[in-house]
């Protein structure tokens, strides 16, 4: 049972600290926080036999990186648009094309 | 009984064709979020800028309506997205005389025209994709589409339903749009649901919420799921709108305006 939780809980600090890292924002606290419920039921399952709790302490690092950097992504990442020449030039190619497309135009009143 | 009803559609068709424009400048810029529900959490993915300009074209000036939409940098290494929709209108009735849709998703690229005929009843379809497997080659068709004279593209309708006297309508009130997208005419109902007030990034607004469907077809998920908030003012402004259809739900809020002619 023990194991099982330690994998689950493995599996699932390593999901958030991968949306952590994409601009997924808070959705990678659902993984994290599901992990800490599993590592903390594992380290109680585990107290029983006395059983070595380093590879939950490793799981429970892992959960703490990713959820720094999910905190870092929601605080420093802005919503921007990248704005560049190419896309400027095609808005200007764009109307020129129009205006030789509408040049016959009779434009009504 | 038939004289009314066709005195009634004339009396519809020319006041939706022909409504002077008393909502939309020439220089005005509405910048929007739009936001994506992933596991129940509304993700931001894209900015949708919309602008207008005056621009010459044939015997006079048009009003240029460009639409463009892009998924913030962030997004960009997983999925990008570059989209600009524009029409060419006339400035009075907003009447378009052009419309342009260049689509970049995700490496997917679709260009399409309508050129509007609008004594002949028709518009001149164009549509450009890229060659399969070729980088920088395209083919594209062409096509003539019959059309009846209130029948617009997505953009300039957008426009054209910021122009309604909406404060003449009552509660349940409703309007049917016929908007041109992919060489068919769909029919959009929009309803007036009531009045409320929002508090959005450029202040506390009382707004127009309206009820969005399409007639004949559940593309449009839910009941008043589709719902949009334009302000109760002279500008009518789009500050909210949420959307679900078949692979998830989302909103779009104000995030900026600027250059209202009101």
């Amino acid at each position: 049972m023990r194991v099982l939780l330690s994998i689950l809980a493995l599996l699932a600090a390593l999901i958030g600290l991968i949306l952590g890292i994409l601009p997924f924002g808070g959705i990678a606290f659902i993984p994290l926080v599901i992990g800490i419920l599993l590592v903390a039921m594992a380290y109680i399952a585990g107290r029983k036999t006395n059983a070595s709790t380093r590879f939950l302490k490793i799981i429970s690092t892992l959960i703490i990186l990713g959820a720094l950097l999910s905190i870092y992504r929601s605080v420093f990442d802005k919503n921007e648009v990248e704005q560049t020449e190419e896309i400027i030039e095609q808005e200007v190619e764009s109307l020129e094309e129009a205006q030789e497309e509408l040049k016959d135009l009779e434009i009504e009143n | 009984m038939k004289q009314g009803l066709t005195a009634l559609i004339i009396f519809f068709t020319f006041f939706f064709g022909n409504a002077q424009n008393n909502s939309i400048g020439a220089n005005e810029k509405l910048v929007f979020t739009a936001s994506y529900n992933m596991s129940g959490l509304m993700t931001d993915l894209a900015q949708l800028t919309m602008e207008t300009s005056e621009v010459s074209a044939g015997s006079g000036t048009l009003l240029r309506l460009k639409c463009r939409a892009q998924t913030f940098k962030k997004w960009d290494n997983f999925f990008k997205i570059n989209d600009l929709y524009e029409s060419y209108v006339n400035k009075n009735s907003l009447n378009p005389y052009l419309h342009k849709r260049e689509i970049n998703e995700g490496g997917y690229y679709k260009f399409k025209q309508y050129k509007y005929n609008r004594k002949a009843g028709t518009a001149e379809a164009l549509l450009k994709k890229k060659v399969k497997g070729e980088q920088d080659k395209y083919w594209s068709k062409k096509e003539n589409l019959k059309l009846s004279n209130n029948t617009f593209d997505i953009v300039a309708t957008i426009y054209k339903i910021r122009n309604l006297d909406i404060y003449k309508a009552s509660v349940g009130d409703s309007d049917t749009f016929k908007v041109l997208f992919d060489n068919q005419v769909t029919p959009v109902r929009i309803t007036l649901l009531g009045k409320e007030s929002l508090n959005t990034e450029i202040g506390m607004k009382e707004c127009y919420k309206l009820g969005i469907s399409i007639v004949g077809s559940d593309v449009l998920k839910g009941n008043n799921s589709n719902l949009l908030w334009l302000t109760a003012d002279a500008n009518k402004i789009p500050v909210y709108a949420k959307f679900k259809v078949a692979v998830g739900n989302g909103e779009l809020r104000i995030r900026s305006a600027s250059g209202l002619k009101n």
